[in-house]
């Protein structure tokens, strides 16, 4: 079923999730408007994660082999895509690093260094869909409310791939102290989140 | 088993992969049963999934894509798949609905639904095909690959080893023409090396082909481009009914080579004869 006939600026018009069920049968031309759409987006959460360059532009290869060679891996069950892509980067890069016995180190970031990281709405790249740049800037609007201790350790967490006892030990706090920052930073998360977490949960 | 209350302290943590081993367990046992907690762990897991989407942007190096499309653009399956005909589509003469009963309705509708099974799994079986074809392919390149880059090694061994190879220059035929090349000879094997200096690289398109020469005609050899002018073609010659009397090199665009040389000799010599 493939349709030598579609032309770029009809694959652009495709949701997501059309471009996806494309893959099934090979089209190309579907996957190179995903890529087009989310290879940054994808390069920049593993880069955020491994920390260099090299291995980031391995693990972005290794995703999109990924969905192109298994393209039914993505259900619309699992949530919007964007949401599940980077996901699935986060998680594979976390498991890279981890299966290195954590040679990649994450020092604690600086509050400009966490700036940098947390992009602000003007760093959007403007190519990206509106859509998502919409729940980017959700996102980080969210994550400014919260203290930056709290930031800190969610970050890392999430993007360091450390256990609650490492980020302990990283940070020279209690256990307890990592264990709260996490709980009261997500919970306010959740909250700020809201409206977001509603509208995936509906797709 | 952990209370409730407990496992809900931990959900935030195991969103975020913070937990240790052992605390993964317990929550991952515990949600398997408990509805409650099952569905604060997918609100808790969704929270921590939007923020991958909180990184900073940085600009994907240009070959990534480059790589990335190039592959799947050669895991395509260059036969379009063709999906086979559905349910109804086995039936060769049309069926008048307006003859039928409520019952015959009844059968579409069932046939109408094995209809969708029918293309689903067709759908899924297309898939497992396509993902079949890509691994079967990249594993037959790299079996190919193994192949020639042994038999490359034993040619070289056996003219290496062979007490009466023959080995003498392939000279350029004009003084216009840069690098050089020497040929060496195993009578015994009916195998043949040549290696080359000095080459200029070519326009993009083009290539250098290599030809021997025996009673029975000009044969293609191989086609190469040096690296930093050098090249090391190996070549059976076990095929040829006669000896080769002569042996050249020369540019071509054709991808692959062509079966007969369509420009004039770059590097020529005859092979002395005993």
């Amino acid at each position: 079923m493939k349709d030598v006939s579609t032309t770029e600026a009809a694959y652009r018009d495709l949701s997501d999730e059309e471009l996806m069920q494309r893959l099934v049968y090979q089209d190309v031309g579907a996957f190179r408007a995903l890529y087009a759409r989310y290879g940054n987006l994808v390069y920049s959460v593993a880069l955020r994660v491994v920390r260099d360059p090299h291995v980031a532009e391995d693990m972005a290869q290794e995703i999109f082999f990924r969905i192109w060679r298994k393209p039914d891996s993505y259900a619309a069950t699992r949530g919007k895509f964007p949401t599940w892509l980077t996901s699935v980067t986060r998680n594979r890069a976390v498991d890279e690093i981890r299966s290195r016995n954590r040679r990649f180190r994450h020092e604690t970031a600086s509050p400009e260094e966490q700036e940098r990281e947390f992009a602000g709405p003007d760093n959007i790249d403007p190519a990206m869909r509106a859509e998502v740049s919409d729940q980017r800037r959700l996102i980080m609007l969210a994550l400014e409310t919260l203290p930056m201790e709290q930031r800190q350790t969610i970050e890392l967490a999430y993007f360091g791939g450390l256990t609650q006892q490492e980020i302990a030990e990283r940070l020279n706090q209690p256990l307890g102290t990592v264990k709260t920052r996490i709980r009261l930073g997500m919970q306010k998360l959740r909250v700020a989140l809201t409206p977001k977490l509603k509208w995936e949960s509906s797709t | 088993m952990i209370e409730n209350e407990h496992v809900i302290e931990l959900l935030d943590a195991y969103a975020l992969g913070a937990l240790e081993e052992a605390e993964t367990n317990s929550v991952e046992a515990h949600v398997a049963d408990c509805v409650e907690c099952w569905n604060e762990m997918t609100t808790a897991q969704e929270a921590a999934g939007l923020l991958s989407l909180s990184v900073a942007i940085h600009e994907a190096p240009a070959r990534l894509g480059e790589r990335i499309i190039s592959t799947a653009q050669r895991e395509t399956s260059p036969v379009p798949i063709e999906r086979r005909r559905g349910f109804w589509g086995r039936f060769s003469r049309p069926i008048g609905i307006g003859a039928m009963g409520v019952a015959s309705v009844a059968v579409i509708a069932v046939g109408l639904t094995m209809q969708q099974q029918v293309d689903d799994l067709e759908a899924e079986n297309a898939a497992l095909n396509a993902e079949l074809r890509a691994e079967t392919f990249a594993l037959e390149q790299e079996l190919a690959d193994t192949e020639a880059r042994v038999a490359e090694q034993e040619i070289l061994f056996a003219v290496s080893s062979d007490e009466n190879a023959q080995e003498f220059a392939v000279a350029p035929r004009s003084g216009s023409v840069e690098g050089s090349a020497s040929y060496a000879y195993s009578p015994d094997a009916r195998q043949g090396v040549v290696e080359c200096i000095g080459l200029e690289p070519l326009p993009p398109g083009m290539l250098y082909q290599l030809w021997v020469e025996s009673d029975e005609g000009t044969h293609p050899m191989a086609t190469f481009q040096p690296v930093d002018g050098e090249c090391l073609v190996t070549m059976s010659l076990g095929y040829l009914e006669s000896a080769p009397t002569a042996i050249g090199i020369t540019t071509e665009m054709i991808p692959g080579g062509l079966d007969e040389p369509s420009t004039p000799w770059l590097l020529y010599s005859e092979i002395p004869q005993d």
